[in-house]
């Protein structure tokens, strides 16, 4: 146990040398984030694997911290960026100049790569309106992340077969995941299974159609992340309201637009960059 | 009558042919045998990557092979590793290697990190650290050893 204390103590002072202290950092969010930090430190077993828990990463997954109380936008895409090159340095055991290019896999700026993306998200819109549509009438459910068949994420709670570990957002920053967390046994948790057998037909679509993630913002608007790393997402967005945004402009989760492309008046296509 | 000196030596160089030949033949087909264990161990562990998203260079699911032992009929236990997401779970699965193929027998979960393992007779000894009270989920301290045998295609706990 010495060992390991003496490793996150290496660890936090290595991360604060690595990378400097934000703007939009105070003492009290930077305490927060050292904390989640020791936290993610203490919850993933140590491996020597190139980017084994890159996964881990993709959108709405566990590393993909997300600073829920910021308020100005381009604060919080910074902070997807800086949030990546800490916790990369940290568990993807790659060089500095490999992590940096990480999200570049992500970015398809080309019409055939852009073709087989519109082709996927067809598919898979014309089998799943039953399920969106439950998804987005539902009071409780906001965001579902499937990582494999029997691990993933309904709103802020991670399952597995095993174990359930439900986030509380951070007072600050609004960090989650954060290092307020319950770990929780499905047997004992009927309120948190139910949540997941209302998903399990929209998690089998989304397994089957390699999505990401499903979130649903205040207006009702459902956001399909096919893929992504750190502020570079790509997916589909159904509109409840407003009118399809332009690039430039902002989602529910400040991300900047780069690519967008209506698939009709309610939906289009987007990247984000 | 006896042999001649020659006639022995005939013999007895015909004796020693044979041995090697069916020396070579055992050590020949032996390693043909250890290929093909090997290769359904690898085939086994390739099935366990799965990737449920496009364009990345990781797979969603990973396997990792730690080691593998051969029992009697076929049968194989494969100690290994599943990873996704947040969970890490060390494993024990038993296959039977049959032709080109395999089929998976029986699969156990260990709650923690396996640290050695040791195949005594058709028994598998295995040296785990799991969770004491206060461990954090990285990290299990607590030191046990258990013990499996391989029972009607079942793994059994003794």
């Amino acid at each position: 146990m010495l060992n390991k204390i003496l490793l996150c103590s290496a660890f936090l002072f290595s991360v604060t040398a690595l990378a400097e202290r934000p703007d939009y950092f105070n003492d009290e969010i930077d305490k927060e984030y050292r904390a989640v930090l020791k936290h993610m430190d203490e919850m993933m077993p140590q491996t020597d694997l190139e980017l084994a828990y890159l996964p881990s990463f993709y959108p709405f997954s566990i590393f993909d911290i997300h600073a829920t109380k910021f308020t100005n936008d381009k604060d919080k895409q910074a902070f997807t960026n800086f949030n990546l090159g800490v916790l990369g340095s940290q568990f993807l055991n790659v060089k500095e100049q490999v992590g940096t290019k990480l999200p570049n896999l992500v970015i398809c700026k080309k019409e055939k790569c852009t073709e087989q993306r519109l082709k996927l998200i067809r598919s898979f819109l014309d089998v799943s309106e039953a399920e969106i549509l439950a998804f987005k009438n539902s009071q409780t459910l906001k965001l579902v992340q499937q990582s494999a068949p029997h691990v993933y994420r309904v709103n802020n709670t991670f399952y597995s077969p095993t174990q359930l570990i439900s986030y509380t957002p951070s007072k600050y920053a609004g960090f989650v995941p954060s290092a307020d967390y319950k770990i929780l046994s499905p047997d004992a948790e009927p309120n948190l299974m139910e949540l997941s057998a209302d998903t399990q037909e929209l998690r089998d679509l989304m397994v089957e159609y390699k999505v990401a993630a499903i979130t649903k913002d205040e207006y009702d608007s459902v956001n399909v992340i096919f893929g992504g790393l750190s502020d570079n997402h790509w997916g589909v967005v159904l509109l409840e309201k407003y009118t399809i945004p332009k690039s430039g402009d902002r989602n529910a989760f400040s991300l900047e637009y780069d690519i967008i492309k209506p698939l009709s008046k309610t939906s289009f296509y987007y990247q984000t960059n | 009558m006896g042999l001649s000196e020659n006639n022995k030596s005939k013999t007895h160089s015909f004796v020693l042919k044979s041995f090697g030949l069916i020396t070579l033949f055992i050590s020949l087909t032996g390693n043909a045998a250890e290929q093909q264990i090997q290769q359904q161990v690898d085939a086994f562990i390739q099935s366990q990557y799965k990737d449920h998203v496009l364009e990345l260079v990781s797979d969603n699911e990973i396997g990792q092979l730690k080691r593998f032992y051969e029992h009697s009929d076929g049968r194989v236990s494969i100690f290994w590793i599943y990873q996704t997401g947040n969970v890490w779970l060390e494993k024990l699965t038993l296959i039977k290697v049959r032709g080109d193929g395999y089929s998976e027998l029986s699969s156990i979960s260990f709650n923690g990190v396996v640290d050695s393992t040791k195949k005594i007779g058709e028994e598998l000894a295995i040296q785990l650290r799991t969770y004491d009270e206060s461990d954090p989920r990285c990290c299990p301290s607590k030191k046990i050893t258990l013990r499996y045998r391989i029972y009607n295609g079942e793994l059994v706990k003794l």
